[in-house]
């Protein structure tokens, strides 16, 4: 009877037992692990620099920055539809489905359209609106989001499929300035994804939207009751994931100057292991943009470290998949209990 | 439906059904069947495997290179090797309640980069040596489609009399009262994506044995087809419904449908939207939504 007086004493509000003089305790792992991945960056950084003499230099680390632009946009997108509790699959789908929009829409060399910055608002918004579809079907039809948005990644590749004609259109240098143009040495696109990042944490933490995006994810059921308005949350959410997509596809097409179909090849990867890895949870509710941020940047700085190293690029794809499971089982694992069935 | 589907494709276009459509139709459908087989068996318990088309592609490309020295010893070991990576994924699953989708499309990405980088990205024809039996025709069908189907039917046959195709019907009715009855059910789930892993290296012998060459990417196209193929027939996404009958329906449906895109003359490069569409409208009108109090 005692003793388990004592245990129940012990437990504490995340019904951890403390062992009484460990150094680890509940409150420090809490913040360990909302501090793990900007340790676990600045860690491999620094076994980086010690491996291998060009890790460290300015002109790799402009590199870095520059490959961080779009994925740090995709991680916006999908680290809010992660908190939901869902997940986006469509990703390079609806990137090159932008892509191919733009380049056809702009100064091209294929046909004599030439809209400027109106080719990329075109752009954005066919990117919103696979979101909103997405959206819609997920949260009207009620059909798991995996599924829809996995539909929906093929309908992309087939639109850029059907968009790429005989040759694939090569954009003019003009239309994509804004886009590789550098500011300190480093392209502008980066400091736009900056911006993205942001705007991305404000909207979390600052507006009605963000506030129900996290109560959705903590439980879907009560959040409803309490008056959000669950669907059109989602289909909000969605939509604003498209159309940042759809700004990747456009990075994308401003870096190659030209359209690709595969050009968003391994995108996806990245980006769930990035969001997953920064402390977003699968489930949903918990984490925010800014440390899905850090998450991508691990991501990059990691394939940076596989290419200095001289890493097979096949091998590397296989890598950043190994690290999607691992990211995902590590991040998941204190949820596990018994009886719990998840499909 | 696939009669109707059958006679609609043969009324738009006569020459459907002429001795060269119907070959290719025999050529894409052992295929699709295969790994729609896989994927029914973990549909069928509630969950999804993204990686078996990719896996597939990976047997394809192992087969190629050991079947010249190995021979019939060499398909097997890929067999065991696909099964295995089944199991695998299965058991970090189950293990890390981790959801099925996730783990299998980070098998997506190891098992499509594991076959490029083995491959080193191209394609390259099949010298059957030993195994060159497998690869005869018997009436223009190479022995390999023959031998899978011929599994695909014993298959059919354990789901319906053996205690594990019980239990895998118990498990994706209802994993938590199957477990309370006794049932492992972390076992039935493991062995559903061993399954899945085995038809998976079923299909990549069925595709070398056909085209005699080997590639890195070519079944991965099929991911969707399959799926989309097991859910028409009637399997729904959310378990314990559906079976082998409806999804041998389910691919030739499939089968009809890609060989009449052709045939009509519809581009190839739209085919993926027709597919994606069609995927998401068979789940949407089989998902049994009652089952599921939040859908994420």
């Amino acid at each position: 009877m005692e003793s388990a007086v004592d245990t129940a004493q012990k437990k504490n509000r995340s019904g951890v037992v403390d062992r009484g003089g460990s150094w680890l305790t509940p409150r420090r792992r809490r913040r360990l692990a909302a501090w793990g991945p900007v340790l676990t960056l600045l860690l491999l950084m620094l076994v980086l620099t010690l491996l291998n003499s060009k890790f460290a230099t300015a002109a790799n680390l402009k590199t870095v920055a520059n490959q961080s632009a779009i994925p740090l946009v995709l991680g916006v997108g999908l680290a809010m539809v992660i908190l939901l509790g869902a997940i986006d699959l469509s990703i390079e789908g609806v990137m090159v489905a932008a892509m191919f929009s733009i380049a056809l829409l702009a100064a091209n060399n294929v046909n004599d359209n030439d809209l400027g910055v109106l080719a990329i608002l075109i752009g954005l918004g066919i990117g919103a609106s696979f979101g909103l579809a997405n959206g819609l079907v997920n949260a009207y039809l009620r059909i798991p989001s995996f599924m829809v948005t996995f539909g929906t990644w093929f309908v992309g590749i087939g639109v850029a499929q059907k968009l790429l004609g005989r040759q694939p259109p090569r954009i003019d240098l003009e239309a994509r300035s804004w886009v590789i143009e550098q500011r300190f040495g480093i392209q502008q696109m980066f400091y736009i994804a900056l911006v993205v990042v942001v705007l991305g944490a404000v909207v979390l933490r600052f507006t009605r939207l963000g506030r129900h995006i996290y109560a959705i994810g903590g439980n879907e059921e009560l959040a409803a009751q309490s008056g959000v308005r669950v669907r059109r949350v989602k289909v909000t959410v969605f939509a604003l994931a498209g159309m940042l997509s759809g700004l990747a596809g456009a990075f994308a097409l401003g870096r190659a100057g030209v359209a690709d179909v595969t050009a968003s090849q391994g995108r996806l990867f990245t980006t769930i292991a990035g969001v997953v890895l920064g402390g977003t949870l699968l489930s949903g509710g918990r984490g925010g943009v800014l440390q899905s941020s850090v998450g991508i940047v691990i991501m990059i700085v990691l394939r940076n470290g596989m290419i200095l190293a001289g890493v097979d690029p096949f091998l590397q794809d296989a890598a950043e998949g190994g690290i999607v499971i691992a990211a995902v089982i590590a991040m998941n694992w204190s949820s596990r209990a018994k009886l719990r069935v998840v499909a | 439906m696939l009669v109707l589907l059958v006679g609609g494709v043969s009324l738009l276009e006569p020459n459907f059904l002429n001795a060269a459509s119907l070959r290719t139709l025999a050529e894409q459908f052992p295929l699709i069947f295969m790994l729609a087989l896989g994927q029914m068996t973990v549909i069928l318990l509630g969950r999804i495997d993204l990686s078996n088309a990719a896996v597939a592609s990976f047997a394809a490309i192992v087969m190629a290179k050991w079947i010249p020295d190995f021979g019939v010893v060499g398909v097997l070991a890929v067999l065991a090797i696909t099964t295995l990576i089944g199991v695998a994924h299965g058991w970090l699953h189950v293990r890390a309640q981790t959801a099925s989708f996730m783990i299998t499309l980070g098998g997506l990405g190891v098992w499509s980069g594991l076959a490029l980088f083995v491959s080193e990205g191209r394609s390259f024809g099949v010298d059957p040596g030993f195994a060159s039996r497998l690869f005869d025709r018997t009436f223009g069908i190479p022995n390999a489609a023959i031998f899978a189907i011929a599994i695909a039917a014993f298959y059919a046959y354990a789901l319906d009399n053996t205690k594990f195709g019980r239990r895998l019907y118990a498990v994706g009715n209802g994993q938590r009262a199957a477990s309370m009855s006794g049932v492992h059910a972390e076992r039935v789930v493991i062995a559903g994506f061993a399954l899945s892993g085995f038809f998976s290296g079923l299909a990549g012998l069925v595709l070398i044995s056909w085209l005699e060459i080997a590639s890195p990417t070519t079944a991965n196209a099929l991911l969707l087809p399959a799926i989309a193929a097991v859910i028409l027939g009637g399997t729904a996404i959310t378990g314990g419904v559906g079976g082998v009958g409806r999804t041998l329906v389910g691919a030739l449906m499939i089968a009809v449908l890609r060989v009449g895109l052709d045939v009509a003359g519809i581009e190839t490069s739209i085919q993926p939207i027709i597919f994606g569409i069609l995927a998401v409208i068979s789940v949407a009108t089989t998902i049994d939504r009652a089952r599921l109090p939040v859908i994420k």
